[in-house]
């Protein structure tokens, strides 16, 4: 069947293992400065790659993350007032504690941010529900993360029909920043008021459905969870905890 | 000339995909036809280039002889308005009178005139008694008819309403009816997108058929509907009016049922007067 | 045996002054396909939302009266229970959508992995669904990337595979086309020929003609006539109620006004034709007897 075997392709992990592994990376590169973050990323890719997904989490993380850095730190570098100035050009300086300021931000946006994405690309959320849900948590939580991941692109989609509708009746949308912000509300509007009749329906939909069916919710995905998976899990723990004493005995060292 | 014309007009999305294909017709002020067919025959992108909303990417449309590319829809609006299918799209003041009231701010139309505009709309389309109510606590039949006061209120020459029938009982049909008659000797056009076969007999002199994404018929209602071929081609029912007439052996193409009561009686007498 | 009872019903919306549904007294028989007809406003979408208990339970306000579906009391028992005995389908296809499945096959197995359903038991009821119900082709796609037309027949079967023996369908082909009309009434029909108890709002009525074995007219919230859809269509009172006709009752009515002697009232096109030529057979033979 098609569906077991997309399963299988895309899924040689747990979700809750892939989880691990991006939640310790995220947690390692961001306690430490942005020689480690940088090997966290490097690790990512790898990650992806052994995934199958390198090429389309790169380009995803290039566009995303990368420029998100790189802009920030562009600003950072520029507006953090500091003593010790190291280069200058007009009215721009950057300074020494601007600089180390934003490197060390930039370089956690860096962590963070690119764990996110991998994230993002690499778990079924679908899957990780299903793996949450029999592990104890409500299912109004996991359908609330499920059906807001799904119904964005629908909200795209409809603010494009709403967009239409207004520059229709006369609204103009397509000149210069202030005419555009003028036209906010028309365009928002809609759109919170329909989430807003959308959702009393939805939730309608949801007890035909019998959301609230007093039994035991079963689930037609076989996530399987293996010897690997738990041993993987088990060394991000370990991983995390070294860290962050590795983080205390360096603090404590210097001080 | 005609007030609408519409020239040899295709487009195609940049995905490849080929949503309308060499499409043609003009349209005279104070007329009022119907476009129909499936969906995705091309009806809603048709329509969706009369006012700009998408260019064509080849051919030309023409309002008073001026072509839709030189301008944004925003400035369409005031020469061509359109009721989108589905109300919520567009709804967002918090009562009836300011949502239709909005385009002529827009427009800067003065205070009295604004007034004048907004009740005679909502007289038209029957939203009166509404006018002090948030639309969101109108079913969505009648919100259907706060998007088409907001277009009768802005006196555009051109008004496109798409699918206003769905949902609506007799009384919203009659109320359509009766404002297409208003709006057409007012010298507006109307062009409205409908499935409801049996409104379009009784509404419309003339009826465009879409079928794959060209026009296959272009006349009028009673002879396009007798058509068999083409309204088999384009997956829609004939009226049970054709139907019965077809069945009777009729071949005069009517839509008027005395025509066809004048035929159950006469047609008694001419067989009687053979034998 | 009468699977749906409902007895002086009367209910009011929390904001409104007037009550929305006036002592209604209506009984639907065990597979019987019951259709609800009426103006806007008269009150048919609240009859449904109370027979599935979302009237007052979601909606709050005031209730009086009595439903009784498959012999339980719909507001005595937890909203929650009753999707296991009724099923629900509305107009808006978009909404019902769950928004929790990737594809149309998850998207059936919505329902039943709430009921708690086993997984190998899951899989074969969507299968038959998806195939009686002629949505294969779509199994893999996103729910959200179909058509509305093609949205509102996977909300069908997505009650359907559920297989409660009531359903409620409020206005399903109201934002179609004529062939997804057509499509979806080939559902309801599949789900009439399997035993199902149907209520039915629509506003297309040469379909009610044709499917509806017992035609309900509402008129500001009160039931004001009752009965097949020809004991119904062919009462004049229908035009008083708002009522839209079949287009070929209402071509009869008017031919009789014109003087055509027709009898009966006919809801088909060939009954109407068959009719009419009888009338011009009859009035042939006269003819011909007079001459002679």
């Amino acid at each position: 069947m098609n569906m077991q075997k997309e399963t299988e392709r895309t899924q040689k992990l747990n979700p809750l293992t892939i989880l691990y592994i991006v939640v310790a990376l995220a947690v390692i590169s961001v306690i430490y400065d942005y020689k480690v973050s940088v090997v966290c990323v490097i690790v990512m890719m790898l990650v992806a790659a052994g995934f199958g997904e390198f090429t389309s989490y790169l380009k995803l993380w290039s566009r995303s993350i990368l420029w998100m850095c790189a802009l920030c730190f562009v600003l950072q570098i520029f507006f953090i007032p500091g003593e010790d100035v190291i280069w200058k050009y007009g009215v721009f300086q950057v300074t020494r504690e601007g600089l180390e300021q934003a490197s060390k931000l930039c370089s956690r946006l860096f962590g963070a941010g690119s764990a996110a994405i991998l994230g993002f690309r690499l778990i079924d959320l679908g899957n990780l529900m299903a793996v949450l849900e029999k592990s104890g948590i409500s299912p109004t939580v996991t359908y609330v993360l499920m059906s807001t991941a799904n119904i964005i692109p629908q909200m795209v989609k409809r603010m494009g029909a709403i967009l239409e509708a207004q520059k229709s009746r006369g609204i103009e949308m397509e000149s210069n920043m202030l005419v555009r912000a003028k036209a906010f509300l028309p365009s928002i509007g809609p759109l919170i008021l329909n989430a807003i009749v959308n959702a009393e329906e939805r939730a309608i939909t949801l007890e035909a459905r019998a959301f609230s069916a007093p039994c035991r919710k079963t689930s037609i995905k076989i996530i399987p969870d293996i010897k690997t998976d738990k041993i993987i899990r088990k060394l991000m723990i370990a991983a995390v905890i070294l860290a962050i004493g590795g983080k205390i005995i360096l603090w404590t060292a210097f001080k | 000339m005609a007030l609408v014309e519409v020239k040899n007009i295709s487009f195609q999305y940049p995905n490849g995909y080929l949503a309308v294909d060499d499409v043609s017709f003009s349209i005279e002020a104070g007329e009022n036809i119907a476009i129909i067919g499936q969906n995705g025959a091309g009806k809603t992108t048709t329509v969706k280039m009369l006012n700009g909303l998408t260019k064509p990417c080849t051919g030309d449309v023409l309002i008073r002889g001026e072509s839709t590319q030189k301008y944004t829809t925003a400035q369409m609006a005031r020469k061509v308005g359109y009721v989108f299918q589905n109300p919520e799209d567009q709804i967002f003041n918090s009562t009836v009178y300011k949502e239709v009231e909005y385009g002529l701010k827009k427009m800067k139309t003065p205070m009295e005139e604004c007034e004048m505009r907004v009740k005679d709309a909502a007289k038209l389309t029957g939203i009166e008694p509404y006018l002090d109510m948030n639309p969101y606590d109108l079913p969505l039949s009648i919100r259907k008819f706060v998007t088409i006061a907001s277009v009768i209120a802005s006196d555009c020459d051109v008004m496109i309403f798409d699918e206003p029938t769905a949902g609506q009982d007799l009384d919203g049909l009659e109320r359509l009816s009766e404002l297409n008659k208003v709006l057409t000797n007012r010298g507006k056009a109307i062009v409205t997108i409908t499935h409801d076969m049996e409104f379009v007999a009784e509404n419309y002199d003339r009826v465009i058929v879409m079928c794959q994404k060209k026009v296959i018929a272009d006349g009028k209602t009673k002879d396009v509907f007798f058509e068999k071929e083409i309204m088999n081609r384009a997956m829609l029912k004939q009226p049970a009016l054709v139907r019965i007439a077809n069945q009777l052996g009729m071949t005069q193409n009517t839509l008027d049922i005395e025509e066809v009561a004048a035929y159950i009686k006469n047609g008694q007498t001419e067989k009687n007067d053979a034998v | 045996m009468d699977s749906i009872q409902i007895t002086n019903l009367t209910y009011k919306y929390p904001i409104s002054e007037e009550p929305v549904l006036r002592n209604i007294n209506l009984n639907v028989k065990k597979g019987e396909l019951c259709a609800i007809i009426g103006a806007n406003g008269s009150g048919k979408t609240t009859l449904c939302n109370a027979i599935r208990g979302f009237v007052p339970k979601f909606y709050k306000g005031e209730i009086s009266g009595e439903i009784i579906v498959n012999g339980k009391d719909v507001q005595k028992e937890e909203i929650g229970n009753t999707a296991l005995d009724i099923g629900f389908v509305f107009q808006n296809p978009f909404t019902q959508i769950s928004g929790i499945a990737k594809t149309v096959f998850e998207e059936l197995a919505y329902g039943l992995e709430n009921m708690g359903i086993e997984r190998e038991i899951i899989i074969r009821r969507v299968e038959e669904t998806m195939r009686m119900t002629k949505i294969e082709e779509f199994r893999d796609r996103n729910p959200f990337q179909l058509s509305g037309g093609q949205q509102q027949r996977v909300a069908l079967a997505a009650i359907l595979v559920m297989g409660q023996p009531v359903l409620v369908i409020d206005e399903p082909t109201s934002q179609l086309d004529p062939q997804s009309t057509d499509d979806v009434f080939e559902v309801i029909k599949l789900m009439k020929s399997m035993g199902k108890t149907i209520v039915l709002v629509e506003h297309k009525m040469e379909q009610i003609a044709e499917y509806a074995d017992h035609v309900v007219v509402l008129h500001k919230g009160e039931v004001v006539m009752e009965g097949t859809a020809k004991e119904v269509f062919s009462n004049p009172l229908c035009e008083e109620y708002h009522t839209r006709l079949p287009q070929c009752t209402k071509i009869a009515g008017e031919l009789k006004n014109m003087g055509i002697d027709m009898e009966g009232t006919p809801v088909t096109v060939e009954e109407t034709v068959n009719t009419i030529k009888a009338v011009m057979e009859n009035k042939r033979k006269e003819m011909e007897k007079w001459r002679l």
